[in-house]
């Protein structure tokens, strides 16, 4: 596997444990383009990798924002100007009735956008990935945690990698091809 | 013990006795991260000519039902909807009860995943799956009855804003455009809620099949999943985000809902407390479904582990709660309508107990708030069987409640010229006995392609799973 | 189509005036079809172009005629309504004495029965169609055998119709066969009624009642508000004297043996079975000519009178001497003033009884007249005719070989006869049906419709009227006259129009053609009617005290029952069986609709231990056997609260079996047990429960809104709900309505009356504003405003099962509601239609905006928007608005099977063009008759009138144009000057269910009864 090009590292380790001191020592040796990956969210670990929090709830907050307005001119805009009708007598502005619509299309809007900013944010869908090529890897939905050291990282060093990946307790550390 | 074990047997046979003193686990019998995917993962990955009996007579039952349901749809486009027992002054019958039991049931899903989620209600993670895919059928069910019961339902979608060149409108001051908007929003985000939470259970699947078929369904599903630190952080930010905005939502659902007959002027439907009431009967039907659900399911599943007598006897506290929440709400009516000294108001709540529907009502009350009383003991609260019985028993009495409410505030309001006695026809018992087939054969259908337990979630809350553990 | 003309050709030989018919025929069937296409998905349809333009017909813009319909005997004048040659609508005639712009139900369905696709459609001989060539050879061969023996064995059985053109040729038929004898059917006639004025005032006289001239009213069984002669004339009269001001207003007494609606509209009503009124009349004399000696010039010793009248009387037997103290005190009180109407079917010594009271109270030619008919042309009808009776012995005695029988059904009637009728070696049947005696006739020969072909009549009051066609006949048929002739004349055919205009031209009636075309016009000739008696002549007392002798017969008790047979409010004695219409309209006391039943009191019921019960949407009922000597029926029965305890009542008119594909096998006919010379009271009657049940149809299903008369199961208490208000007129003069101080005599919570505030503003209407006032102190509750709405409207038929389901599809209803205690019940009539609400709850519901509000204030139906939520319907109080459950427009008359869409073809002829019909799955209502409103507008508008600003008076919706009394009114509420406007502000005006503030544009104004109050 060597005469390929090695995309990257892949360390596997057998504990949540494990794989947590692990990404505090990548983390600390600086590299940037490395990912943990692990059966379901390992409490902590975004920070032992050094992570920022997501920004997807500003999206969110705007999106609402922006249905809720948009709910709000269109029922208006309708019963006022567009098709105004006298109906049992009410005033064509009511807006108390037309809160629930607003209401809704608020939700709807912020929940669209949480979903399919998070698929966007983390450019899924994305059906092949190099880690996938190693067989090992598929038991990361079960019970096996990966660390992956990308090639393309400026510290990355094959042997220096190495030898920092073998200083933690992985179970085993193999190349990924390209 | 050893991870790697490739021997068939495997501890999520062998059913550990049920211990109830002090707090337990939830997750019992020191169950690791493998142990949780193979249980879960069982019945999906059961080949299609191994499938268990039970699910096939299941399955055959429930899709019959269907058809029914679909046949009996297309001859009321056909004939039209005098083949209900619908007339004046009962307008609307059955249709709109199914729909409203329907959305009712439709809440618990989101309930369990949203509010119990924000709570930090660790035991949720057994059930929210189910409850959720729950709720998903439910609602489509239920969207399908206000869609056929209206007279011309090749014009149904008018209630929609949908710019036309006669640039004609619809009224936004409708309670029922209302419903097309909550209901509506509400089946998108419940379903969006579901699916995010399946993507890495279905990479599970993904990665632990075998034959081609399922390779490309549960990859193409999966969305390419790899279960790396820099997705679940976004991920578990939007399904908090989800979960903040499904709260209010799943309370505004059945409040809307609610408005078709609270905005209404008609006495017994004209009344400011069915926002609140409505809400607690849809939590208080959702939890007697999923209780109905699981029970049966957790035994044929082998889930015992995971869906432990705790989970059921957390559900039944909830039942027991909302239960009394609707009694409150039964008794407030009664006192309002003769507090308010209005003579309709009052007639129409005293002909509801004593009037010729009373049988409706009484059978209503004893369901929802008379039998769920016995869970003030622990010993009922966490004997399966009474758990079961109880629960068809909630379903049951919150039918009714919807009956009660449509029917006999209907058939006798203000003029006494107009009133009628309303008796259904056969085809609205099969609507209705056909709805359950949709709702059931989508049901099993998920029980056995999908995971029916939240796998990643359930890891997440496993002793083990602490990496500050020694 | 083509053929139709043709076969027309053949018949009509004369010119011009059948081009204009044929063209008018030929619109008629392709216009129809046009007027369909207005309909929520329109239906394509094939549209036949004119092919000669006929004169006087503007396409759209309808005609109308003036013509006359005979109803039991007399003619009333009528104006129709004609859509490019198709009647659709008829309406009162202003002009006419005994219609004054009224129309009562049977004329309304009357234009439904031209096009009744079960009509007779050509001659059949031995019920196999033939043709009318055949007939008149047949006709030629007989006519020789009779002109040999003068006619000796042909027959002729008549109805006492007083058309003169039939009796001219009638009696010259007699002249030409004077051995053939006459018979008059027996159809309960006016025989009562013409021997007691006999015995009176001499041969050929009539009492013509002058209600308007009564303040005191007393009806002994008779129903003159809705049946009977003069109906029509009789309500508008009654009405004219109630209320007349804040503190006067005229009193009806009502005895009587049934529940009529007359009875519902009584002040003081008295329940009493009819055979037990002759203890009432002895106590009545007693008390009017002894105690309070009643005199005047023609009585001069009132005593003796007494003694004349009931010489053997110790002591009076009648109970409720109460009643008939109070009674007479009034009647004293009111001389002059006061009238006593009776029954035509009392007997005929109570009818002299009765005439000899008004003469004794000074009523003669002031509260009634007497009319002399002998004097006029016509008065040749009694010649020698014999009684039905009389018929049946000569064919026993086979003296009959050729009987013809026009227009009357005898089999059906009285059905035993049928095997007598068979014996006749010829019988030939005439009548617009093979009805149950031509469907065992030897010939039948369908006679034409009256919009069909030229006639005339003659009113009650002697008013004479041209029946003029407004469309050639449909089928292959004859007029009755037509047929006389070519009786007369041996085959030759001679048409309509020239028959009746010789009558009038040969008499001098009519001299010119311009007094022609006016008559025409008119629809009635001028001052030609019957002259009034100015005084009696001689009584005969000792046969009148021993005719009323031998009337004493034991009272009625558990015993001794008695079975009143009475006319249908509906479909009347069986003629009008097959239109759908009156079938479903529903009685206006019952509310049953689609059959009969038999009504008992709630006494007689528990003893018999009988119920009807409200099981789910219907009555389930106990069916009885009711038998009269050897004969017995089984009926359903009903628990009328109201009815005396020993009289039961069951309407004639059901049971048909040649009716029709409408009116076969509905209902029980009573006539199975009757013989011919039974009254409609009959004694010795038996009943037995039965072990059956039986689910009859209502329109309503019976409630009272005060719960001190619930007569169901039910026993829950309604609450006091002011939805119908009635007060007396000694309340009323003291009570300020508008501060509601009415409250306290309607046991009313404080407070709950007052209108709400409302919080935002509210819509201006400044330009017109359409409201309805309904004065329920005018409202007699007839429903013959719901068969106006239905023609007007094209409001569709659903059927007894669709009825029983509550999907009847009437826009406007006459909601009945008890008054009082159980065993004297009252009913109280209240029509409810669209209130056109400003604050409308309908309108908000709708997500589509279906229903919305017009600039003047109408609550506007969108049927091609409405998607049929049904959400309107539930959030209207009123329940006023309709669902179109099925198709059961596109379904003919009937809501059943394919069959009803072949019946359609004609049917859809009565279409009105200008209202669109519904289809399945929307929502119809009233709609104030939106197109009149329309109409009226363009008419302004043409004119270069203000539409805005129309003459109060120009639009009248259907329903308050056919009302007798002129309960409705409608019109522009910003005219101050308008009739609307000022009722809007009369102190008896209020809003039903008005702490809704639904703000109903149609208002109602309290009912004020002026009862006795010493009989309270």
């Amino acid at each position: 596997m060597n005469n390929t090009k090695v995309w990257g590292i892949m360390a596997e380790y057998s504990t949540p444990r494990a794989i947590y001191n692990a990404c505090k020592k990548v983390r600390d040796a600086g590299y940037k383009k490395w990912d943990a990956c692990t059966p379901f969210p390992v409490h902590g670990l975004e920070r032992a990798m050094g992570l920022s929090a997501s920004y997807l709830p500003w999206l969110v907050l705007i999106a609402g924002l922006a249905g809720g307005i948009l709910a709000l001119i269109g029922t208006s805009w309708v019963s006022v100007i567009e098709y105004p009708l006298n109906i049992a007598g009410k005033p064509l502005l009511s807006i108390p009735a037309f809160i629930p619509i607003i209401f809704e299309v608020t939700i709807l809007f912020s929940a669209l956008t949480t979903v399919f900013g998070m698929l966007a944010i983390n450019q899924l869908p994305r059906f092949n990935h190099p880690v996938f090529n190693n067989t090992r890897f598929k038991q990361v939905t079960d019970n096996k945690f990966f660390i992956i050291i990308e090639s393309q990282d400026i510290n990355f060093n094959m042997k220096e990698t190495l030898q920092l990946l073998e200083s933690t307790d992985a179970v085993i550390i193999n190349t990924i091809g390209d | 013990m050893n991870i790697n074990s490739t021997s068939n047997i495997h501890s999520g046979d062998i059913v550990y006795e049920e211990t109830l003193s002090g707090r337990e686990h939830l997750v019992r019998g020191g169950l690791d991260f493998t142990d949780i995917t193979r249980i879960v993962c069982r019945m999906p990955e059961i080949p299609l000519l191994k499938t268990p009996m039970s699910w096939v007579i299941g399955f055959i039952f429930a899709f019959s039902l269907m058809i029914i349901f679909f046949g009996c749809i297309a001859y009321l486009i056909w004939e039209g909807t005098g083949i209900w027992g619908n007339a004046a002054p009962v307008y609307w019958g059955w249709p709109i009860v199914n729909f409203v039991f329907w959305v009712g049931i439709g809440h618990a899903g989101t309930l369990i995943s949203a509010i119990l989620f924000l709570f930090r209600q660790k035991w949720r993670t057994s059930i929210n799956r189910y409850a959720e895919a729950m709720t998903v059928f439910a609602v489509i069910c239920a969207l399908v009855f206000p869609g056929i019961h209206v007279g011309r339902i090749w014009t149904v979608y008018w209630m929609f804003p949908i710019p036309n060149q006669m640039s004609m409108w619809p009224n936004f001051r409708s309670p029922l455009l209302w419903d097309v908007f909550a209901v509506g929003t509400y089946f998108t985000v419940s379903s969006l809620f579901w699916y995010v939470g399946l993507i890495p259970d279905v990479a599970t699947l993904r990665d632990r099949a075998k034959n081609k078929i399922s390779k490309v369904i549960y990859g193409l599903l999966a969305l390419g999943w790899r279960g790396s630190m820099r997705h679940w952080v976004h991920y578990e930010r939007a399904y908090l985000l989800l979960a903040a905005l499904s709260t209010p939502l799943v309370l505004s659902v059945h409040s809307v809902v609610s408005f078709d007959f609270a905005v209404s002027q008609l006495p017994g439907w004209h009344a400011t407390i069915f926002p609140p009431y409505f809400v607690a009967g849809a939590i208080f039907s959702g939890f007697a479904m999923v209780q109905t659900l699981i029970i049966p399911a957790r035994s044929l599943l082998k889930l015992k582990n995971i869906v432990t007598i705790k989970h059921i006897e957390n559900m039944n506290k909830i039942i027991l709660l909302t239960g009394s929440m609707v009694g409150y709400a039964y008794c407030m009516e009664f006192f309002i309508a003769w507090y308010s000294g209005n003579e309709y108001e009052s007639f129409t709540f005293i002909n509801r107990a004593f009037g010729p529907y009373s049988w409706a009502y009484w059978s209503m009350v004893s369901c929802n708030v008379i039998f769920p009383q016995i869970f003030w003991f622990r010993k009922c609260r966490t004997n399966i069987y009474i758990s079961f019985i109880i629960s068809i028993f909630v379903n049951i009495g919150m039918w009714f409640e919807r009956f009660v409410i449509t029917v006999t505030s209907l058939n006798r309001d203000f003029l006494p010229s107009s009133w009628r006695y309303f008796t259904p026809t056969l085809f609205d018992a099969l609507f209705l006995i056909g709805s359950f087939g949709l709702f059931l054969s989508l049901f099993l259908m998920f029980i056995r392609y999908l995971p029916v337990i939240a796998i990643s979630e359930v890891k997440g809350v496993m002793p083990q799973a602490d990496p500050h553990k020694k | 189509m083509q053929k139709k003309i043709d076969s027309q050709n053949n018949q009509f030989n004369s010119v011009y005036k059948f081009y204009r018919r044929e063209a008018l025929q030929l619109m008629g069937a392709s216009l129809a079809l046009a007027g369909l296409s207005v309909s929520c998905r329109r239906p394509v349809e094939k549209i036949i172009p004119y092919i000669r333009q006929p004169e006087l017909i503007i396409p759209g813009n309808p005609n109308y005629f003036a013509t006359a319909i005979m109803l039991n005997g007399n003619a009333i004048g009528i104006v129709v309504e004609s859509h490019e040659g198709r009647p659709t609508k008829i309406e009162g005639n202003k002009l006419h004495p005994s219609s004054l712009g009224a129309s009562d139900s049977h004329m309304q369905a009357s234009v439904l029965q031209l096009y009744d696709p079960d009509r007779a459609k050509s001659p059949t001989w031995n019920n196999s169609s033939s043709t009318w060539s055949r007939w008149k050879k047949w006709l030629e061969e007989k006519t020789i055998e009779w002109n040999n023996k003068n006619g000796k064995g042909l027959a002729f059985l008549t109805t006492n119709s007083n058309n003169p053109t039939s009796l001219r040729l009638q009696s010259a038929i007699q002249e030409k066969f004077p051995n053939s004898k006459w018979f008059l059917s027996s159809d309960f006639s006016n025989n009562n009624k013409e021997k007691g004025t006999y015995e009176i005032w001499g041969e050929g006289t009539r009492v013509k009642y002058n209600l308007d001239k009564a303040s005191l009213i007393v009806s002994i069984h008779d129903d003159f508000l809705i049946l009977g002669d003069d109906h029509l004339r009789h309500a508008k009269n009654y009405a004219k004297g109630k209320l007349l001001s804040k503190n006067k207003s005229n009193r009806l007494y009502v005895i009587e043996a049934d529940t009529s609606v007359t009875g519902s509209n009584a002040d003081n009503r008295l329940a009493l079975g009819a055979n037990d009124i002759i203890y009432f009349m002895e106590s009545l004399c007693y008390e009017l000519f002894v105690v309070n000696n009643l005199n005047n010039e023609y009585f001069k010793t009132s005593k003796n009178i007494f003694k004349l009248l009931f010489p053997n009387t110790k002591k009076i037997v009648f109970s409720n001497h109460k009643f008939v103290k109070a009674l007479a005190v009034d009647l004293i009180n009111n001389k002059s003033k006061s009238i006593l109407t009776i029954g035509n079917h009392l007997p005929s010594s109570i009818h002299s009884l009765v005439h000899i009271i008004n003469i004794a109270l000074d009523g003669l030619n002031k509260t009634f007249n007497i009319l002399d008919i002998k004097t006029s042309e016509y008065y040749n009808r009694m010649i020698n005719t014999n009684s039905f009776n009389s018929l049946l012995d000569k064919i026993e005695n086979k003296e009959i070989n050729e009987l013809f029988i026009i227009n009357s059904n005898p089999v059906y009637k009285f059905p035993f006869i049928k095997k007598q009728i068979i014996k006749i070696p010829t019988v030939i049947t005439m009548g617009i049906y093979k009805d149950e005696t031509g469907s065992i006739s030897d010939w039948h020969l369908p006679t034409s419709h009256f919009l069909e072909n030229w006639d005339d009549g003659v009113s009650y009051d002697g008013t004479t009227s041209i029946v003029q066609p407004l469309i050639s006949p449909l089928y292959n048929v004859y007029s009755k006259n037509e047929i006389l002739y070519q009786i007369l004349y041996n085959g030759e055919i001679k048409d309509a129009y020239n028959l009746v205009r010789d009558t009038f031209w040969k008499k001098k009636l009519i001299k010119s053609d311009k007094e022609w075309n006016l008559t025409l016009h008119d629809g009635l000739i001028k001052n030609l009617n019957y002259k009034t008696i100015k005084n009696y002549l001689s009584i005969d007392f000792s046969s009148l005290s021993l005719s009323l002798k031998r009337m004493n017969k034991n009272k009625l008790s558990f015993d001794n029952l008695e079975l009143i047979c009475k006319e249908d409010y509906s479909i009347s004695k069986g003629e009008y069986s097959n239109i759908s219409w009156l079938q479903e309209l529903g009685d206006p006391i019952t509310r049953l609709a689609w059959g009969n039943a038999l009504l008992i009191s709630p006494k007689l019921a528990k003893k018999y231990n009988l119920s009807t019960q409200i099981k789910e949407m219907k009555y389930e009922t106990d069916i009885v056997s009711i038998s009269i000597k050897n004969k017995k029926i089984y009926a359903p029965i009903f628990v009328l609260p109201g009815l005396p305890n020993y009289s039961m009542c069951i309407s004639m008119g059901y049971g048909r079996t040649h009716a029709g594909f409408i009116g076969n096998n509905i209902g029980v006919n009573i006539g199975v047990l009757l013989n011919t010379d039974d009254k409609e009271s009959i004694l010795g009657v038996k009943i037995k429960k039965t072990v059956k049940k039986y689910n009859l149809s209502a329109i309503q299903i019976q409630l009272a809104v005060n719960s001190d008369c619930i007569t169901n199961v039910d026993k829950l208490h309604l609450g006091n709900r002011d939805i119908v208000r009635s007060i007396t007129l000694k309340e009323y003069k003291t009570a300020d309505l508008k501060k509601n101080s009415l409250l306290k005599n309607l046991k009313h919570k404080e407070g709950v009356l007052n209108k709400p505030i409302q919080v935002t503003r509210p819509f201006i209407y400044d330009k017109n504003a359409w409201g309805m006032v309904i004065d329920l102190n005018l409202c007699i509750g007839c429903s013959f405003c719901v068969i106006a709405c239905q023609a007007e409207n094209n409001i569709p038929i659903v059927g007894s099962k669709e009825v029983k389901r509550g999907r009847a599809m009437h826009w406007l209803r006459i909601d009945r509601y008890f008054i009082g205690p159980v065993d004297n019940a009252k009913n109280v009539h209240q029509p409810v239609a669209c209130a056109h609400c400003e604050n409308a709850p309908c309108e908000a519901v709708c997500p589509v905006a279906a229903t919305v509000h017009d600039k003047e204030g109408l609550n506007t139906m969108v049927y091609n928007r409405c998607i049929g939520t049904r959400y309107c319907a539930n959030n209207c109080p009123y329940k006023v608005r309709r669902f179109n459950y099925f198709d059961f427009t596109n379904s003919g008359d009937l809501y059943v099977d394919p069959k009803s869409l072949e019946r359609r073809k004609t049917l859809q002829m009565q279409y009105n063009p200008d209202v669109s019909i519904r289809y399945r799955g929307v929502m119809e209502k009233c709609t104030y008759c939106t197109q009149r409103i329309q109409e009226a507008k363009l008419k302004a508008k043409r004119n270069g009138n203000d539409s805005n600003n129309m003459l109060d008076g120009t639009i009248v919706p259907a329903c308050a144009q056919t009302c007798p009394t002129n309960a409705i009114t409608f019109g522009n509420i910003n005219d101050k000057s308008s009739n609307v406007y000022k009722l809007k502000n009369n102190d008896r005006e209020y809003e039903m269910l008005e702490e809704l503030n639904i703000r109903p544009r149609t208002s109602y104004l309290i009912r004020i009864s002026n009862p006795n109050l010493e009989l309270i």
